[in-house]
Order: structure tokens, then C-alpha cells, then sequence
């Protein structure tokens, strides 16, 4: 029941833009379809006339960066977290927080550009990217690339006055850490009400004074949170949670003591 | 615009145009590629998943996504498996043998689910599969977590996963060249001597009184038992039709291609009280290509009881296919006709309808308050209690006098407890196809529990003689009650009658939950009376229900819970007085239990708080008041199904035993073992376990009918036609394999067919937990039957000077006492072709007066994270009482999906509204349904006792395993925390707060 009128897929970021840029059209980019084809398909979304495919754009990548690992906007979270390099990164956090993203199917289609435009407030594997203080790389028409830190990133995403941008890749320090991870949710598997991800890191700094935001969270030692804002956070300053069936307001703020807590102690607990 | 694009589907190439919209599950049904099923729009189920890859050189590259996720033109140039293509794998030659093509190969995989039982309604089988293999074909020695989490998007609702777990596993072991174990299942019987009751002594004060009923006016004597003598039946079976659905042929009402097939589609209501003030349908029907819109303005209006239950259906009358009133956000508006599902989407987008909002009420509370707003204010209802105050149904039922026994009580103790809104969530949605045939007989193709029903009560909404409507019933993608309901036949075939044209309806996902059945709510209190020894003298309990905006299945359902409730403990003296009430929601109807779960959940915590309050174990205290063998059940009298019952009495139980085998599985001892129950490296966990004692029935006592037809063939085999409709649950077979025993030959002699209103005979449907009693005891007389008529021919033709009784029928032949044998072959041939021809057939009919009761304990082990209210059950186990188990396979099948269901119940599924009544989830996920990698441990034990009444011993087991998992968690939190929590479900915000409760 998905009623599209058009279905494009560019081999450039040229035409990719220029599809996008378009006024009278309205198009929106589709990268994956685990989110944008249901949202079609139900008519959630009413308002669009065309997608324009992603997958041509040679995005789905993951290569390491001298201290980053870079991986591609349209790297599946499969491919994200069966990469070895993934596994290493701060005791393997993204695949331990991937698999609550859905189930390997979901999992096979959904990319990582998908999870940072969406930024889901219940996503654990947006949480463990803010913890593990990653950037998010966007290019604009002019082929310029703009990298900004994750929280940056979303606090001014998505911006209609904005000239279009496309994500193209998300960038991840490397280097030692460790992580830790706490959650809360109706069954083993489901998405959670609230959760935590904490990252720690062992490459020197945390032995100089750093400076620290309201939650305590330095360039070092970050936690994330899910399910207290409009979308995932860093710990700390004023968490505005909606409640709704799964938690209330209040459990939802009553929580964020207690995940932090487990994360921040799974973190320590674990040597890097 | 459609484009062309290539797909590679099983190693052919295929070129076909495509909608920039379409998805890829949609071209892959458009070329036939049937085992994609649809159960839902946003990707959770998982049902239609496939195997894709760009490298289809790198066998390993492909990967498990789900079709109905990508569009058709993402897929361009992609290769695609799909579980038809499995069993071409690994084959060298692209033509089969004729000996293959005769007989169909199985792979190692279809082979063990079938062996293992692990297909039930088959609906997510092909995509469980080809998840299953895929892991397989990475990592051929899986983990069962690996298994597990490979499986976990195909949501099942009918298994709990154990089987299909347990066929991936054999498989790995089987392609490793192992050999695996044996397939168990626990099967006891209990005690030879059966449960003797204890003699009941009157109390002091004479409650007896005049009543008719006591307690004790006949005692049975115990049945022994004894494993049963038996070459079919109580033996693990493969299903009949597992083939079919393990290869994911085209068995389900969407799997067939109509030539000019219209799609259907429903206009809902917004709001959740409205009168309707217009309804322009002009823009519309102005789109080329929408053949019909239909309004309360174009229909006959003609009142009804949509609830698929016998003539007459129970009251209240109060729908009509299509009203100028809506009553709940989801209720009926208008219906489309369309070419294509896209255009049905838009015309309905272009129906303006001017509603006047009326005040709406959303809890029985308000709806019954006075000058609440009324919402079956029409004056064509009939049989509503109480239209002005809201009140759809009233029940009330003495027996004897409560209050004079409670006054005369040592103890008396009053609970309350709520339960909430649930749905049944078959995994196939609500799909129907109507058409007229040549002969102007207008057929309705339906995923339907009830296909006679339907008939009946589909003609007078449509203005057709039943003579001029057929029902078929294919194979069903689950139903559990949601698909006893004349839901959407009537607005498809109405479509139908209007275009002329073949139309199929199916439900999307979010319509299943706003707009199809769901669980009564329900608040419950308890009042009992004990004497001074603990044994019950009085019950008094009273619901309050809500039937939301139509009062369909309300009288019964609540009828069967005032049933449960004092029928599981013997009582001297019972009351139950229950309002169903109507409210502005989603509408309740039947779902697996229907009524127990709820009455369950109360009388179990009930019982163990007023133990506790009165200074007795808990489980003594149950023990002592069980009603046990020989007892009379007063209340069945008292509460048949909407009418006047019969008497009855039990006639066995297992139920002590069950009580012993489950405390064994779950380790009941744990409860005594502090550093267990806190164990002290995880300072915030709590560990408890919990037990509860279920009753079910089987089948409606003189009400429910079912009827078999049998037919020798001239090689020896029967065709056994039954009305009787196989959801999933295996009836199908166990009627077989029942028709097999009689007959004496092996299962595959015996050729089922069900259901056809034109070729089976009657039978009121799958419900109530009575196709194995009922309609298996019409197959058994049916067989006895023929059996009488072969012995008879071939005593009279084919043995010389034996009579007929002296010969049997063993091993497909006809043998006499000296040891002479006559083959069934010749037997058929003999009597239709060459002396005396005629056609050897029976036909028969069975109901019951009475309705015995399977029983139950259910156990679960479970831990308690204080800090959250997180609850994590470790273990859920079932020992059950279910008579002779036909087929111990299936029966343990039903146990673990009735169970998982029930976890769900109890756990985490839930029906939220916003303040305005609109329903708050749409979709799986948020209507959370367990999967398979978050499951406990299950454990089933059959106890077997042996039912004089029902066939070779049987009683039910489909609805019992719903019954008491919420009241086991409720009493295995309160082990774990000392906090009782009298309210489902147990999610962590609601358990954190009664701790916290108990904190301050």
C-alpha cells in the first residue's frame, strides 16, 4: 500500500542532491527501508512523493581511519557489528547494544545512517555511538564534508531551513576502552524504557583534568542515555522524559539513577 | 510509473514491471512465490523474511531480510531464496526423477520440524525455516542461544518456539551424522487407583438446606489406568498436514490468484462517539479504477450478534453491518472496492465524513455512572440489559445462601483483582475472499474458526438462504478465539454482491488491533468463608466486565468465568452477580480461555491470601478444597452457555499428581533456600516461585455438536470429511489418527478433509476446547460404524460360517478369531464393484452432556530486580491433567504455545489508550509478543488419566495452559518481594511501584 510516485537511484551525491533539492517534488532519502517502508506502507507518512535509493552512492563501508574507525552511512547494522574491528571497540559495546536495535532481520536492513537520522529515543546502539563520543559525517551540494560530534550533530538535525546535507558516515574513535551497559524493558529482548551505556577511556587523558558537563561526562568517561528526552542523550543536565505505556515520566527519571549506576560499574568493572 | 526490473528468485530469472511503491513481498506473491506470508506493514513479524543477496557467487553473502521492508525496486538485480527454493539446494540436476517428483523430497530441516512437531498453524513456518537454515549454513553446529537469536524475528504465536528450537537443533546433529535422541516428551499416568475424594462431612450449621445440589450424590468409581493398547492413537504422530506447510505450498486464504479480483478495504472511525452526519463518498468513487464504496446508506440494516456461537446466538443483538453511529476509534465506517490495494488506500483517504462528537466513556465505572453518555442509544438493539445505563448483560447466579453461610463462617476474607485488555494476535490477520461461483452461490473463502456459523449468520446480513452461500475454510493462520467472529465476511461478500466481482479483505496489521477482538477487562472481588478445618463454605464473587462498544461473546465469556471461579474448589454455597458493561473501546470477544484466565487470576491469589490470612500453606489449603473425583460440579447446572446447564460430575483427575510432577520440574524446595531466593553476589535480585491449580472444560455440555463422515475407498483407504477446523493446533490429525485406531490401519490410510459447508458436515467450530471430545467422539462413532459395515460384508462374502462381531479390523485387514485375514483392499473392491455393491459410509453426529474438566498445576520461577520491578521468569512449567493425550506431540505443543501465550498475558501485552480511547500501539513491538530469544525454560508433563466419557480416554488441553501462569507470577513476585500485586500486567514500572509501596 506504500503509494510512491517515484523511485530513484542515484549513483552520485551530485544527482543524489539534485533529486533531494528538487522543491517540486518531495523526496526524502531511503536508506535501508527498516523504517521509511513502513512508515510508507501504513501511511504514517502521507507526505512523500519519492525516495531516493542510497544504496548506489557507494556508502556501506567500514575502514579504519588512522585513530577512527569510519564506517559508511549505509553500513548495515550486520555488517557493523560482525566487523572485527567492532568487537574491539570498548569490549564490543555496538554489538551488544545492537542486537536490542531488533532482531537479525531488522538488523540486515537497517543501516547506521538510518539509526542517527532517526535517532530513536529508545535506541541503544545511538546511545552507545554519544558514549563512545562519535562524529557524524555530512556532505552538502557543494561536496563539502562537515564532521560534527554526535550530540552536536543532533541537536541540530533535522533542519528544514538548512541547505540539504546527507549523512555519509559516522566516525569512531578508537583507541582503549571500556564500556558498560544497563537496561530496563518488559522482556529480555525488547526495546528498553530506559537504559544507560557508559564508555570509559583508558588512552592517557582521564589523568589530566578535564573538563566535565553537568552529568559528570568528560572526553574520557561518557554515558548515554535512552528513553528520558525526545532521543538518546549524554547523562546529565535536565532529562525531559515523555512518559507513555511503558514508563511514566517519573519511573522513566526515577530510573536514570539506576542504570547509570550499573552502567558506570559494568564500565569500571571491566579492564581495559 | 511501473519500471522493469530482474530478480533472480530461487535460481530463475524472472523480469517484471513494478510500482515505484511496491514492495518486494508483493512481487514475489505476484510470481507465486506463496511461502512470503503478510502479517504486518512495519517489519516486526517477520513472516514475510527472505534470503537476499547481490553476490549471489558468495553463497554466504546472502542475508535474512524481511520483503515487506524493501521495495520491489530496491531489490533490482538481487538473487533471492525462498523456502521454495530450498529443497533444490545442493541438487546437481535441474530435472527430477520420476520417483522424485512422485514423492517429494523433505530436507533434514522439514524433516524435523515435522518430526518434532514444531509446525503448528505453519503461517511463520517457511520464514522460521529459512532463518533456520541460514544459521545452519553458517555454523553448522549452532548454540540454542545462537538458534535462538536466528529465529528471533520470526515471531510465532502459536509454538513457544521449544519445537522449532529443538527441530534446528536435530537438524545441526543430524547433518553432523549424528543420530538424535529420541524425542521426549513426558507422559505419565497417574495413579492406577485415580484420586479417591475424601468424604465430605456436613457442616455444623446445615447449609444443605433444600437445596438441589449436594455435594456428593454420585461418586464414580476411580477409573484405572493403564497404558492405553493403542497403534495411533497416544502415539507422537507426525501431523497430517505438515508436509504442506513445511514446504510453504499455497494452503492459506491469501494463496490463491482470482481472475479479476477486486481488493476490499475498511474506513474506520476516528473518534470514539459520533453519530455520523454525512458521508460524501463522491471523490471516492470518482477514481478510475474504485468499483464500490459502501455506507450505512447502502446496506440493509439488519441486526445482529457478531459472535460465531450455535442458534440462537446468546443476546444482545446490537450491531448492524454498517451504522450512522460510530462507538469506538476503529468502528465500522464505510468499505471500498478497489483495483488495486493502492486505490483502495486512496478512495478511502477521499471519504469526507462529518461526525457529531458525543461524549464517550472508557471504563465500566464511568459508563455505568447515571447521565453517562449511551452508547447503544439505537432503538432496533435488541435483548440489551440495560441500554440506558450501559449495561449489555446481567448475570446472577445463587446457589444455595451465600450470606447465611458466611455469616456462619469461622473465616471470611474479601479480595479484589483486575485484569486488562489483550489480544489474540494470530500471526495471519483476519483475510477473507468472497466470489460468486457458476451457479450464482455466493462462496466466502475465510480464515475462519467457525465456517458453519458463518454461513448461518452471514445469510440473513446479506438477504441470501443459507442454501445460496458456501463457506470454505483453508488452512488457518491461528485464530485463538480472534476468528470465532463473523468479523469481516459480511462487508467482503457485500462487496462482492455490489461489484459483482472476486474481492479479497484482508486486515493490515493495525486494523487487527483497533478493529478485531480482543480479552474482556474485568475487575473481580472475592468474598469466601472458610470453617474452622479450612474447607470452603461460601463464594461470593463479583465482576464487573467490559464488552467495550458491542456486547459479542459478553454474556458467555463472563458466564465462564463466574463458572471457573466456583467450580476449581468445591463450594458448599456460591454467588455470582456480574455486570457486562459497554464502553467506547476496541471490542472484546473470544480469546483462548475465555473467561478463565481472567476468573483464574482472582480465585488463585484469592485462595492463597486467605490461606495466609487464615494461618494454612497455601497449597493444603487449595488441596483440601480442589474439587476432586466423584464430585458433583453444582455450578454447571447453575451456568450453562448462556442457558439452563446439565448436571455433572468428574469423573477423573490427575490434579494431586500434577500438583507433585510440576512442584518436582520447578524445584518447589528453592523457596526454602535463602542464598537462592537472595542470592547475595546480586544484592537487588529476589527470587520467587509460584504456583497455581487450573480447571478447565472440554466443550460446551449439551450444546457444542460436531459431526464425521467416513468413506472406504476401493484400495482400502477412507476419506474422513469433518467440520470440524484445524487452526493450527493439529485437530486435524488427532481426528485422523482417532479414525485410524478404529479402523486399524495407520494414519495414512486415513485421507482428512476440512472444512466445506458444501461437502463436511456440520460441526460448531474450533472452541471451547472441544474438537478433540467432540468432534473426535462423531469421528469414533462414524469409524465404529464402518468398521461394523466392512466386518458385516465380509463376514457375509469373504469368510466362510464367522459372524461378523467375532471379526476385528488390525493392520488394514479384516481378521478373524482363527487367524484367517481378509485385506481392507479386498474387502472395498468386493463391496463395490462385485456382490451386493454398495458404498461402505457413515456419517455421525456427537455431543455431550457433559463437559469434563482437564486439570492443571502451573508452576514458574522467576526473579525480581527491586531496584527496577523488572521481572525475569527463569521457568514456566505445566503438569496437566488432559485424559489420554491422542497425540502426546501436539498436546505438549499446545501447552508450550498456550503457556507462552499466557506469559504475554501476564508479562508484558497490553492494549493503551490515550484520553481520548484511541489505542496507543498499532504495531508488534509495542504490542510485545515474546520471541524466541527471550523465552524461559518450558517444561510440559502430560498426566494422564483416562475420561470414561471422552474418546479412547481424552479430554481437552487447548485453553487449559492459558489459564494460570498470571496467578503463578503473582504468587511467585510475592515469594520473591512479600509484595502482592493484584493487577496484570507485571510490567517494571507497576511492580516498582508496589515495592515501593511496601517500602514507605
Amino acid at each position: 500500500m506504500a503509494i510512491l510516485a517515484e523511485y530513484h537511484k542515484p549513483t552520485s551525491l551530485a544527482q543524489a542532491f539534485e533529486l533531494l533539492s528538487d522543491p517540486a517534488f518531495r523526496r526524502v532519502p531511503l536508506a535501508g527501508g527498516a523504517h521509511l517502508v513502513g512508515v510508507l506502507e501504513t501511511r504514517e507518512r502521507r507526505d512523500i512523493e519519492g525516495v531516493v535509493d542510497l544504496a548506489g552512492l557507494g556508502l556501506s563501508f567500514i575502514e579504519q581511519d588512522g585513530a577512527y574507525l569510519h564506517v559508511g552511512a549505509m553500513t548495515t547494522i550486520t555488517d557493523l557489528i560482525e566487523h572485527p574491528l567492532s568487537a574491539e571497540l570498548a569490549g564490543g559495546i555496538l554489538p551488544d547494544t545492537a542486537r536490542y536495535e531488533g532482531p537479525l532481520n531488522l538488523r540486515n536492513a537497517a543501516t547506521l545512517g538510518g539509526v542517527v537520522a532517526l535517532a530513536e529515543p529508545d535506541s541503544e546502539t545511538y546511545a552507545a555511538l554519544l558514549a563512545l563520543n562519535a562524529s557524524v559525517v555530512t556532505a552538502d551540494p557543494n561536496g563539502q564534508d562537515t564532521i560534527s560530534p554526535l550530540q552536536e550533530f543532533a541537536d541540530a538535525w533535522p533542519a528544514a531551513s538548512q541547505a540539504p546535507s546527507l549523512i555519509t558516515g559516522i566516525r569512531l574513535p578508537l583507541g582503549q576502552a571500556a564500556a558498560g551497559h544497563a537496561r530496563i524493558a518488559r522482556t529480555p529482548m525488547d526495546r528498553c524504557i530506559v537504559a544507560a551505556v557508559a564508555v570509559i577511556r583508558a588512552d592517557g587523558k582521564s589523568a589530566r583534568p578535564e573538563p566535565a558537563d553537568g552529568g559528570g561526562n568528560t572526553a574520557s568517561a561518557r554515558v548515554a542515555l535512552c528513553g528520558v528526552g525526545p532521543r538518546p542523550s549524554l547523562a546529565g543536565g535536565r532529562h525531559i522524559p515523555e512518559g507513555d505505556f511503558k514508563g511514566s515520566a517519573e519511573y522513566r527519571l526515577a530510573m536514570v539513577e539506576v542504570v547509570v549506576r550499573r552502567a558506570r560499574a559494568a564500565a569500571a568493572a571491566t579492564r581495559i | 510509473m511501473p519500471s522493469p526490473i530482474t530478480l533472480t528468485i530461487n535460481g530463475s530469472l524472472h523480469c517484471i514491471d513494478i510500482q515505484p511503491g511496491e514492495l518486494l513481498r508483493t512481487t514475489l506473491r505476484r510470481l507465486r512465490v506463496y511461502s512470503v506470508k503478510h502479517a504486518d506493514e512495519t517489519g516486526e513479524s517477520g513472516a514475510d523474511a527472505i534470503l537476499l543477496t547481490r553476490t549471489p557467487e558468495d553463497p554466504t553473502s546472502y542475508r535474512l531480510v524481511n520483503s515487506g521492508l524493501i521495495l520491489a525496486a530496491q531489490a533490482d538485480g538481487a538473487s533471492i531464496i525462498s523456502l521454495e527454493g530450498l529443497e533444490e539446494e545442493g541438487e546437481e540436476s535441474a530435472t527430477r526423477s520420476r520417483e522424485e517428483a512422485l514423492s517429494p523430497r523433505l530436507s533434514a530441516l522439514q524433516q524435523q520440524f515435522i518430526e518434532c512437531g514444531a509446525i503448528q498453524c505453519g503461517y511463520c513456518t517457511p520464514a522460521q525455516m529459512l532463518a533456520a537454515q541460514h544459521l545452519l549454513d553458517k555454523d553448522p553446529q549452532p548454540s540454542e542461544a545462537a538458534v535462538r537469536a536466528a529465529i528471533a524475528g520470526v515471531l510465532c504465536r502459536c509454538t513457544g518456539y521449544l519445537k522449532p528450537v529443538q527441530a534446528v537443533l536435530r537438524t545441526a546433529a543430524q547433518l553432523q551424522g549424528k543420530t538424535p535422541p529420541p524425542l521426549e516428551i513426558d507422559v505419565r499416568d497417574a495413579p492406577a487407583t485415580g484420586e479417591w475424594p475424601t468424604p465430605d462431612e456436613l457442616p455444623p450449621d446445615g447449609w444443605r438446606g433444600e437445596g438441589p445440589d449436594t455435594q456428593t450424590q454420585t461418586r464414580s468409581v476411580p477409573v484405572t489406568v493403564a497404558p492405553p493398547q493403542t497403534q495411533v492413537v497416544n502415539k507422537a504422530e507426525p501431523k497430517v498436514d505438515a508436509v504442506k506447510l513445511a514446504k510453504g505450498r499455497p494452503v492459506f486464504t491469501d494463496d490463491v490468484d482470482m481472475p479479476g479480483m477486486l481488493y476490499g478495504g475498511l474506513l474506520t472511525s476516528p473518534v470514539a462517539h459520533a453519530r455520523i452526519l454525512s458521508i460524501d463518498t463522491s471523490a471516492a468513487l470518482a477514481l478510475p479504477g474504485v468499483h464500490a464504496v459502501q455506507t450505512y446508506a447502502d446496506l440493509p440494516r439488519v441486526i445482529y450478534a457478531s459472535g460465531g456461537q450455535s442458534y440462537p446466538q446468546p443476546p444482545p443483538y446490537d450491531q448492524v453491518c454498517l451504522d450512522s453511529k460510530v462507538r469506538y476509534v476503529g468502528d465500522r465506517v464505510a468499505t471500498v472496492a478497489a483495483e488495486t490495494p493502492e486505490l483502495v488506500q486512496e478512495a478511502l483517504e477521499r471519504i469526507k465524513v462529518e461526525y457529531e462528537e458525543l461524549p464517550a466513556v472508557f471504563s465500566p465505572e464511568d459508563a455505568i455512572q447515571p447521565g453517562a453518555p449511551v452508547i447503544h442509544d439505537e432503538d432496533d438493539a435488541q435483548m440489551i440489559h440495560d441500554a440506558k445505563g450501559n449495561i449489555a448483560v446481567k448475570l446472577r447466579v445463587d446457589h444455595n445462601d451465600v450470606d447465611d453461610a458466611l455469616a456462619s463462617a469461622a473465616f471470611v476474607f474479601e479480595s479484589e483483582y483486575r485484569v486488562h485488555q489483550v489480544q489474540q494476535s494470530s500471526i495471519e490477520p483476519h483475510i477473507v475472499i468472497t466470489y460468486w461461483d457458476e451457479d450464482d452461490r455466493l462462496v466466502i473463502r475465510t480464515s475462519t474458526q467457525v465456517p458453519f456459523h458463518v454461513r448461518r449468520m452471514v445469510a440473513p446480513l446479506l438477504g441470501l438462504p443459507v442454501r445460496r452461500i458456501r463457506v470454505v475454510k483453508p488452512r488457518i493462520g491461528g485464530g485463538f478465539g480472534g476468528k470465532q467472529e463473523v468479523l469481516i465476511e459480511d462487508l467482503c461478500a457485500h462487496l462482492t454482491i455490489a461489484t459483482g466481482r472476486p474481492v479479497k479483505f484482508e486486515y493490515t496489521r493495525k486494523l487487527e488491533f483497533t478493529s478485531a477482538r480482543t480479552r474482556h477487562p474485568q475487575r473481580l472481588r472475592f468474598r469466601s468463608g472458610v470453617d474452622a478445618s479450612g474447607k470452603l463454605v461460601a463464594m461470593d464473587v463479583r465482576v464487573v466486565a467490559d464488552t467495550g462498544a458491542y456486547g459479542t461473546h459478553g454474556l458467555t465469556v463472563q458466564m465462564v468465568t463466574g463458572f471457573r471461579a466456583l467450580s476449581t474448589y468445591w463450594l458448599p454455597a456460591a454467588r455470582f452477580d456480574c455486570d457486562v458493561v459497554y464502553t467506547n473501546k476496541p471490542v472484546p470477544g473470544a480469546f483462548r480461555g475465555y473467561g478463565a484466565p481472567q476468573a483464574l487470576f482472582g480465585l488463585e491469589q484469592h485462595m492463597e491470601e486467605m490461606a495466609l490470612a487464615f494461618g494454612m500453606d497455601p497449597v493444603e489449603f487449595k488441596r483440601i478444597n480442589w474439587v476432586k473425583e466423584g464430585q458433583s460440579l453444582p455450578m454447571a447446572v447453575a451456568m450453562g452457555e448462556g442457558r439452563e446447564g446439565f448436571p455433572q460430575t468428574v469423573e477423573s483427575s490427575g490434579l494431586a499428581e500434577c500438583v507433585e510432577t510440576g512442584a518436582a520440574s520447578i524445584g518447589w524446595d528453592r523457596r526454602n533456600d535463602p542464598e537462592w531466593k537472595a542470592p547475595p553476589d546480586r544484592p537487588h535480585i529476589r527470587r520467587g516461585i509460584g504456583l497455581a491449580i487450573c480447571m478447565h472444560g472440554t466443550g460446551i455440555a449439551g450444546l457444542d455438536m460436531g459431526a464425521a463422515s467416513i468413506k472406504l475407498n476401493d484400495d482400502g483407504s477412507f476419506n474422513l470429511l469433518v467440520g470440524a477446523t484445524d487452526l493450527g493446533t493439529g485437530s486435524d490429525t488427532v481426528l485422523a489418527q482417532i479414525a485410524a485406531e478404529a479402523l486399524g490401519v495407520p494414519l495414512e490410510q486415513i485421507l482428512i478433509y476440512s472444512s466445506d459447508t458444501d461437502f463436511t458436515p456440520f460441526d460448531t467450530g474450533a472452541y471451547a476446547s472441544s474438537t478433540t471430545y467432540i468432534s473426535g467422539g462423531a469421528v469414533l462413532k462414524a469409524a465404529e460404524d464402518v468398521s461394523r459395515q466392512i466386518r458385516r460384508h465380509a463376514a457375509a462374502h469373504l469368510f466362510d460360517g464367522i459372524e461378523a462381531d467375532q471379526l476385528w479390523l488390525e493392520g488394514q485387514k479384516v481378521v478373524a478369531p482363527d487367524g484367517e485375514t481378509v485385506p481392507l483392499e479386498t474387502v472395498a473392491l468386493h463391496s463395490i464393484h462385485q456382490e451386493e455393491q454398495h458404498q461402505i459410509m457413515a456419517t455421525a453426529s456427537h455431543m455431550s452432556y457433559v463437559s469434563p474438566p482437564p486439570f492443571a498445576a502451573q508452576y514458574v520461577s522467576l526473579e525480581v530486580d527491586t531496584e527496577t520491578g523488572q521481572v525475569t521468569v527463569e521457568k514456566a512449567a505445566m503438569a496437566v491433567d488432559c485424559g489420554i493425550a491422542i497425540n502426546p506431540v501436539t498436546a505438549s505443543g499446545q501447552v508450550e504455545g498456550g503457556m507462552t501465550q499466557a506469559l504475554g498475558y501476564a508479562l508484558c501485552e497490553e492494549m493503551p489508550y490515550d484520553p481520548n480511547g484511541k489505542l496507543q500501539i498499532d504495531r508488534f513491538g509495542d504490542y510485545r509478543i515474546l520471541a524466541a530469544d527471550e523465552m524461559p525454560q518450558l517444561d510440559t508433563v502430560l498426566v494422564q488419566t483416562y475420561e470414561p466419557t471422552g474418546p479412547f480416554g481424552a479430554k481437552a488441553i487447548a485453553e487449559i495452559p492459558m489459564d494460570g501462569m498470571a496467578p503463578a507470577i503473582a504468587s511467585a513476585i510475592f515469594d520473591a518481594t512479600g509484595v502482592r500485586i493484584r493487577q496484570i500486567p507485571f510490567t517494571p514500572e507497576r511492580v516498582w511501584r508496589a515495592l515501593q509501596r511496601e517500602e514507605s
